[in-house]
């Protein structure tokens, strides 16, 4: 069986980058993030151009300030970073099965069997980078035969490039490159560097115990990471329950009929669901769990993505026919992968009013009139604006979204709602208050003065879980504009539910 | 035997048939004189246009500042187009909140929500929804939008709008500049004067004068 392939993908400071990113104005501004609010806070990261001040990692708030007056210290309260995280890799699923989020800003993708898919490795790599910079973070990506050496190859590409180890070339690779990529404390650098040990070939020619004698736990790393073996196994994230399912079998399938026959059945039960979402897959991935304990693996992928298992099965049918099995199937798992939204060249038009998916068949997308997927706005009973409507699929939603009586009346707000647009999420802002009550709301970059407001209406509730607790106002500055605007005593912040547009 | 007429002897209306009978879109697309109109039940707007109300089949937009009144006005017709059929609405920055569609009288069953990831997909999605027949107009809330949409897609979506008779209304920023002038048939400027009353400016129409305007109070 051939080695795996892995991608990583790096976002360095990802928490930094992703601040940054959610504040398109501040990106030419000393930025710093550190543990928690205050001066005593220690940085961790450094945006570029607090970096040219002299700020450093390792330093507090205050020794920040000292060297550069405008620095903006924030906290890692204020950086959604695993909800992020989780949005990042949802991303990454649909270009390649198996993704596995190592720490934040280090994705490991497998790249095995996908340079069909996307021409070739660096066709997949060019494809990850894009996907990473479409959240607006830099990327670097690295490919290799080990996840060690992906992060490495991704840590020396430059921003927004890659670099691709080809098989067999790692150890070559490897050797060359300087004792800094294998991040030792700064305690053991100093002896390394003091012994004249920089290389990794260096490092790796010298006795696993030697060095484990000399540094402890940290030099049997050392020497692991030099020699390019893995410490860490590869623990892909469970991927959505509709992209992949598996099948157990006892007593086990000898006979390749049946385990064709059962494959076909997994993979029409996945693009069945894949169907219903208006999607396509351009690769499957099976997996072949057979009772002595070995496995086979078959990856396969389609140059344009399917709605239906069809031109896989023929694939697998080949495959399966080449293989020598030597004991009886136990379990069969397929997953999906590089899945799409169903482009147009996918969909024809069989009548008016009916959109059907062309290589399905007949079967036309139950969910929905046509093969685009749409949702219909519902109203429910909430006293949270954010949470007083859904959005469901289906001919059932669209039976169901009546106008809900209690959503006409609103408890947040003076009264008719019309006009007005939400920001998602509620946008944190600064409001000066006289006894609790607004009378200056800063937006975007200038201070308006507030010249009407009603409320306050209190909101507060469900303590037993995420409880909230807000005091609500409409406010109107100057040029007529209105605000539904909110404190979150939770927080303590102020936040913009919406606008009157 | 009668001689074989030349195509120069031809009136040029006669060669602009014949090429247009070959190659439709040969001479350029025609602008014949909508014959579907709506009403929405604001008389001072629907005068904007003539008697008939607002011209329906074609590339509209609705811009103006933050909190101009723009998305009143666009809620103010969408409550009409729902009364005829479905309008599908393509919302990327989550702005779209039900219950203010609910209070400005839309029927919430007949809004079609698209979620495609970008705006080149969502006019994809709308022109192949055109095509099926199932909606009557499609709203784009590009408030938010930076990038320019893609000119060769507007034009196809416009020529889609034409022959279908459906509506599509882009909901922009002022001076944003996302879609080409050429590409839209009617342009609405939304002003704010008080907390109900806006202004309403035609800055581009096919059927009235630019530069005319009127003053709406949505609560009268």
């Amino acid at each position: 069986m051939r080695k795996p392939r892995f991608a990583c993908a790096l976002v360095r400071n990802f928490a930094l980058r992703l601040w940054l990113a959610r504040q398109p104005g501040t990106r030419s501004v000393a930025v710093a993030l550190a543990d928690h609010p205050g001066d005593a806070a220690v940085i961790r990261q450094c945006s570029d151009d607090a970096a040219k001040a002299g700020v450093r990692p390792g330093m507090t708030a205050a020794q920040g300030h000292s060297l550069c007056a405008d620095l903006h210290v924030i906290s890692f309260s204020d950086v959604p970073v695993e909800a992020e995280a989780q949005k990042l890799v949802a991303h990454l699923q649909n270009l390649s099965p198996e993704v596995e989020a190592r720490a934040p800003g280090m994705y490991l993708l497998l790249a095995s069997g996908l340079a069909r898919l996307y021409g070739s490795e660096a066709g997949f790599a060019a494809t990850v980078v894009a996907a990473v910079r479409s959240h607006s973070l830099p990327v670097t990506v690295g490919v290799a035969d080990t996840t060690t050496a992906a992060r490495i190859a991704a840590l020396i590409s430059a921003p927004g490039t890659f670099t691709i180890i080809p098989r067999g070339r790692e150890q070559r690779f490897l050797q060359r490159l300087d004792v800094d990529f294998l991040q030792p404390t700064p305690r053991v650098a100093q002896q390394l560097k003091a012994l004249g040990l920089s290389t990794f070939a260096q490092i790796a020619a010298l006795p696993a115990g030697e060095l484990v004698r000399r540094f402890g736990p940290e030099g049997a790393l050392l020497h692991d990471l030099a020699c390019g073996l893995e410490r860490t196994r590869f623990c892909p994230a469970a991927l959505p329950s509709d992209r992949s399912c598996a099948a157990s079998f006892a007593p086990s399938l000898t006979r390749l009929p049946a385990v064709i026959a059962h494959l076909h059945r997994l993979t029409d039960e996945l693009f069945g669901a894949l169907l219903v979402r208006g999607c396509a897959a351009a690769a499957l991935h099976v997996e072949l769990q057979l009772e002595d304990g070995t496995s086979e693996h078959l990856a396969l992928a389609v140059s344009r993505p399917a709605v239906s298992a069809a031109p896989f099965l023929r694939q697998v049918n080949e495959r399966l026919l080449k293989i020598r099995f030597l004991s009886g199937v136990i379990r069969l798992a397929a997953t999906l992968g590089g899945v799409t939204q169903a482009a147009s060249p996918q969909l024809e038009l069989r009548r008016p009013g009916r959109l059907c998916a062309a290589s399905a068949g007949s079967r036309s997308v139950p969910s929905s009139p046509t093969a685009v997927p749409v949702s219909i706005p519902r109203l429910v009973t909430s006293h949270l604006p954010e949470e007083s409507f859904e959005f469901s699929a289906g001919p059932k939603a669209r039976a169901r979204a009546i106008a809900a009586d209690g959503a006409s009346v609103p408890a947040y707000a003076s009264g008719s709602l019309a006009g007005l647009r939400l920001f998602s999420p509620p946008c944190r802002t600064t409001v000066t208050e006289q006894r609790g009550t607004p009378q200056t709301l800063r937006l975007d970059s200038r201070i308006e003065a507030i010249r009407r407001r009603q409320g306050p209406w209190e909101l507060s509730g469900r303590w037993w879980g995420e409880d909230f607790d807000r005091r609500y106002f409409e406010v109107q500055t100057d040029g007529a504009r209105r605000y539904l605007l909110f404190f979150d005593r939770g927080s303590a912040f102020w936040y913009l539910q919406g606008v009157f547009d | 035997m009668p001689a074989a007429l030349a195509v120069s002897d031809l009136p040029v209306q006669a060669i602009k048939k014949l090429l247009r009978e070959k190659w439709p879109d040969a001479c350029g697309s025609e602008v014949s004189p909508p014959d579907d109109f709506l009403r929405t039940g604001i008389d001072r707007f629907d005068l904007l246009f003539g008697p008939r109300g607002l011209p329906q089949a074609q590339l509209l937009e609705i811009t103006g500042t933050v909190a101009s009144g723009r998305t009143r006005l666009l809620f103010c017709l969408l409550a009409a187009l729902t009364r005829r059929g479905s309008v599908v609405y393509y919302d990327p920055a989550r702005a779209l909140f039900p219950p203010a569609l609910h209070a400005a009288g839309v029927d919430l069953a007949r809004i079609w929500l698209i979620r495609p990831s970008s705006s080149a997909a969502a006019l994809r999605q709308v022109e192949q929804l055109g095509k099926s027949r199932t909606v009557c107009a499609a709203v784009f809330d590009l408030s938010s939008g930076r990038d320019p949409l893609a000119a060769t897609l507007l034009h196809r979506l416009r020529q889609q709008a034409v022959r279908t008779g459906i509506t599509v209304i882009f909901l922009t920023s002022e001076r944003a500049g996302l879609i080409p002038p050429s590409m839209i048939s009617l342009s609405l400027r939304v002003q704010r004067l008080t907390a109900s009353r806006v202004t309403v400016t035609v800055l581009k129409s096919r059927i009235s004068c630019a530069g005319v305007r009127t003053e709406l109070d949505f609560d009268a």
